[in-house]
């Protein structure tokens, strides 16, 4: 039972298996294109990809099995790694050790006292870790912390590819606007779905996943930060000075925290970012007697500066153009803008002029101002378990990399074997060595190594 | 031109010689001349498969064209991977051991496979030859004219090719061939065959180009979703740019040499670097190092048809690199009215209209303050794309185009297949539903306005 578990781990753990999934998921994922699309490659090769690993249990399967297989090879490679580490394994069999390119066999008539101990104090001296099995071997190695950087390297690119695997298939996002002053509750909107990392060609239906259901917060106010003279980011200026102030849960308002564009911010266990901001006037109309016929904040999209919005009250035959009235140099983000305000009924322009705040703007009869501007903000809420995999991953890897390129000047990976074994009555000592890389030092070492063996037998 | 016909079948079969005389030297060099006649017969039948189809299709030749360029594609991307496979068996990585097993059990499979395989080597190319002498018979009204012509030029290379089949028996080619060099360099000469200029204006290279652009990009645009960046209107035009070097033309240039020059340079030195055979130890010093030397002489010429692929590649690119970039092109906006019952109509024959050319045209149309640019562009299939010169994304610098493969949006340099205009989604143009009347390109301006208004909304 115990060696077919080990032939079984032997295959899955190849690299043969390695190709042989890649090539399958290549077969699958082109076979999967061209039936769905009727077309050949005409989308890009990673929209293939991440349409065939997140739809269809078969995809998933063969990528999930690449990624067992993946985790298998490093496990080995692990596994190998701390039996370097460990003592009394010669990590070859004579077999094996007989397939090295360099290797000796020698007979001998029988193996002399203190044999082993003799080898291990010489290669010692050499600045060899020497390992001994009584009556069985030695095994001698230097440079054995080479394989870090590639174990590392390999490491992140494994978790790299489950997080993307985690984020194609359960990523949920929600995008949502909310004037200062406002209660969210997520669980009473429409609209959260699967994220489409595809792009706009294939169309995700509205699911309802669960996530996000729980979260619901009270924007407090926006910050156009206007003030802080902060440095302009790689991002724009707007965007990298604005921030908004939440606290939550909605009903209870016991946390407060900051949101900007970027980074996002990690609450209630989803991800938050802006990813718009704007300005929502408060307007009041009043009929002829001074009596308030509709107020309410309006969410305009009056940037950039210059930009023209409108909205059209309900039961109102007027549409009410806004756009930001040019103030000093230029166009600046303030808290009471003036508007460049048009009134349109039907198709004649009734009304065109400024509107400083809470100024009031007379028409037919009526009137209209106003006295307070807000700001709104648009939030990306986001579900996904895969971000800090594959962030772990990023990380991993740019320091698998910098391990790597370390390694290969510090230290370079040199082993040794001498096994006795007892074949057919006669008693065999099998001498092998192998290296990362091809070394001269290395080669003169295995010449003196069998040249202590030789030494040894003879006395 | 009369001998129009006898310059496609000249080229087209000398095109096709090449892979001919390196696979029958190949098999007569390993001892395989029996496998010759089932590869003629492939040949005989894949050219006769072809002139049966391509006088029997009836559909729209152009979509046929394109299709034919995507299965040669295929056809070398399967070469390319044979390649891979051969090389990686010669590392000691046999991926098909057991179908190998049986192939060597069953002659008669080998056979079956030299048919299938030779007649798919010739039946992509021989289609795309026979419909261009269709076309062109249908041109010149004169069909007897054009094939006899065509015979013409089919005439020489099969007797060049029968002498080089001769020559390359004597001159024993076949042994410069490993398995791994003989697929990459029939890849190679499919590749740069049909590469420049392929059937009619469409050509394999630039094909394989755009999807490697599209690749890059989506991976570019998976890492900034993956990692939550904001999208375009909030990252600063200079980041953009810098993104953008990613699937710059030089990036991709540099991409395509590595994936196809990249595994010929490590079979170079694969074989050159090949451990030589230990000499027999019954040979005295001469007869050893002339062994020896002759072991290092045939290293050497089993290095030359992979340098000479390495070296094709890199001509290539260097002269693809170096030549003068293709010329953006962004016409001046026409503009236009609508005829009073809100249709827009376009003459597509006058010379500032005429689409047949394959240039982008640009029409505005005023309507009350705003001004509505919108675009053109005959796709290879034929269809006239009808788009708002406006990306959903980036709004609102418009397109223009380079070369005859791409439309670009001016503010985020994201080159956009001119097959893929009219389709939405991503940073592709916005399409508008348009018809062709007679010589007329007509569109509704309730339609433009609405679809205008959407976008500058953002709703």
């Amino acid at each position: 039972m115990k060696q077919r578990l080990l032939s079984a781990g032997k295959i899955i753990a190849s690299v043969k298996m390695t190709i042989y999934l890649v090539g399958m998921l290549a077969v699958y994922i082109f076979v999967l294109a061209v039936l769905s699309s009727g077309e050949l490659m005409d989308d890009g090769p990673l929209t293939y990809v991440n349409r065939s690993i997140s739809e269809g249990i078969t995809g998933r399967v063969l990528y999930i099995l690449f990624l067992l297989n993946l985790f298998t090879l490093i496990f080995k490679q692990v596994l190998i790694f701390i039996r370097q580490f460990s003592n009394g394994v010669i990590p070859v069999s004579p077999a094996e050790l007989a397939k090295l390119p360099d290797h000796i066999v020698l007979d001998a008539e029988r193996i002399p006292t203190g044999f082993f101990e003799r080898l291990q104090q010489a290669l010692k001296k050499e600045g060899f870790h020497v390992k001994i099995v009584p009556d069985k071997g030695i095994y001698a190695i230097k440079g054995r912390l080479s394989a870090l950087g590639k174990l590392t390297l390999a490491l992140s690119l494994f978790l790299l590819l489950l997080g993307l695997f985690i984020s194609f298939n359960f990523r949920v996002a929600h995008n949502i606007t909310a004037g200062e002053g406002q209660d969210i509750y997520l669980a009473e909107q429409a609209g959260v779905s699967r994220y489409s990392w595809t792009g706009g060609r294939r169309e995700i239906k509205a699911q309802k996943t669960g996530a996000l259901s729980d979260i619901s917060f009270h924007l407090n106010r926006v910050d156009d930060g206007m003030e802080s003279g902060a440095p302009r980011p790689w991002y724009s200026f707007l965007a990298g000075h604005v921030t908004a102030w939440i606290s939550y849960p909605a009903d209870t308002l016991e946390n407060e925290a900051k949101i900007g564009f970027y980074p996002p911010k990690r609450l209630m266990g989803e991800y938050f970012q802006l990813t718009n901001f704007g300005y929502a006037p408060f307007a009041v109309i009043k009929d002829e007697q001074g009596q308030i016929m509709d107020q309410a904040f309006v969410i305009l999209k009056l940037l950039p500066a210059g930009t023209e919005d409108f909205f059209q009250p309900t039961g109102l035959p007027y549409k009410f153009h806004i756009s930001l009235a040019k103030s000093g140099e230029g166009m600046e983000i303030s808290r009471e803008p003036v508007y460049v305000l048009k009134i349109i009924r039907g198709k004649k322009l009734i009304y065109r002029g400024k509107a400083a705040p809470g100024q009031e703007i007379t028409f037919e009869g009526k009137t209209i101002s106003f006295p307070e501007t807000r700001y709104w903000v648009e939030f990306n809420v986001i579900s996904d378990a895969g971000i800090p995999v594959s962030l772990t991953g990023v990380i991993l890897g740019v320091i698998g990399l910098g391990l790597t390129v370390f390694c290969k000047f510090i230290w370079y990976r040199r082993e040794l074997f001498v096994i006795s074994a007892e074949e057919a009555t006669v008693q065999k000592i099998y001498a092998g060595a192998r290296a990362e890389r091809a070394h001269k030092s290395h080669t003169m070492q295995f010449q003196r190594l069998l040249e202590e063996i030789v030494c040894s037998l003879q006395n | 031109m009369m001998f129009e016909g006898t310059w496609i079948t000249l080229r087209e079969g000398l095109e096709g010689i090449i892979p001919v005389v390196l696979v029958v030297s190949y098999l007569r060099q390993n001892n395989r001349t029996w496998l010759t006649r089932y590869f003629y017969l492939g040949l005989a039948l894949g050219v006769l498969a072809a002139l049966v189809f391509a006088f029997s299709f009836t559909g729209s030749e152009m979509l046929l064209k394109n299709r034919l360029i995507r299965f040669s594609v295929l056809l070398a991307g399967l070469l390319f991977f044979a390649g891979l496979a051969a090389f990686i068996r010669s590392l000691g990585i046999d991926l098909f051991a057991t179908p190998g097993l049986i192939l060597a059990r069953f002659q008669v499979l080998q056979g079956v496979l030299i048919v299938l395989g030779a007649g798919l080597l010739v039946f992509f190319d021989g289609l795309g030859v026979f419909l261009q002498l269709k076309s062109l018979a249908f041109v010149k009204e004169n069909p007897v004219m054009v094939f006899t012509a065509g015979g013409l030029g089919i005439a020489p290379a099969l007797g060049l090719g029968a002498l080089l089949v001769r020559f390359s028996g004597k001159a024993k080619l076949g042994r410069l061939f490993t398995p791994a060099s003989l697929f990459l360099s029939i890849f190679t000469v499919k590749l740069l065959g049909a590469g420049v200029k392929g059937f009619s204006d469409v050509a394999m290279i630039p094909f394989v180009q755009t999807r490697l652009i599209k690749l890059v990009h989506d991976i570019v645009h998976t890492i900034i979703v993956l990692i939550l960046l904001p999208d375009h209107p909030f990252i600063i035009t200079n980041f953009w740019n810098f993104i953008g070097l990613f699937f710059g033309e030089k990036t991709i240039l540099l991409l395509f040499f590595i994936l196809l020059g990249g595994p010929a340079i490590i079979l170079v030195l694969k074989v050159l670097t090949k451990p030589l055979p230990a000499p027999v130890d019954t040979k005295r010093g001469a007869e050893r190092r002339k062994q020896l030397a002759g072991f290092i002489r045939e290293r050497r010429l089993q290095s030359v048809p992979v340098a000479v692929t390495f070296f094709t590649i890199l001509i290539f690119v260097i002269i693809t690199g170096t030549s003068p970039p293709d010329p953006v092109y962004d016409p001046e906006p026409q503009p236009v009215m609508d005829d009073g019952k809100g249709v827009i109509s376009v003459p597509l024959a006058d010379p500032v209209s005429d689409i047949s050319d394959g240039r982008l045209r640009k029409w505005s149309y005023r309507v009350k303050d705003k001004t509505i640019v919108f675009m053109a562009i005959k796709r290879p299939d034929g269809v006239v794309a009808v788009t708002l010169d406006i990306c959903e994304i980036c709004q609102p610098e418009g397109y223009s185009q380079i070369g005859d493969k791409y439309v670009f949006c001016k503010f985020c340099k994201t080159p956009i297949p001119i097959p893929t205009v009219g389709e939405p989604g991503g940073c592709n143009p916005v399409p508008l539903k348009a018809g062709v009347s007679g010589r007329n390109l007509k569109i509704s301006v309730k339609e433009l306005v609405s679809e205008y208004d959407r976008i500058m909304r953002g709703k």
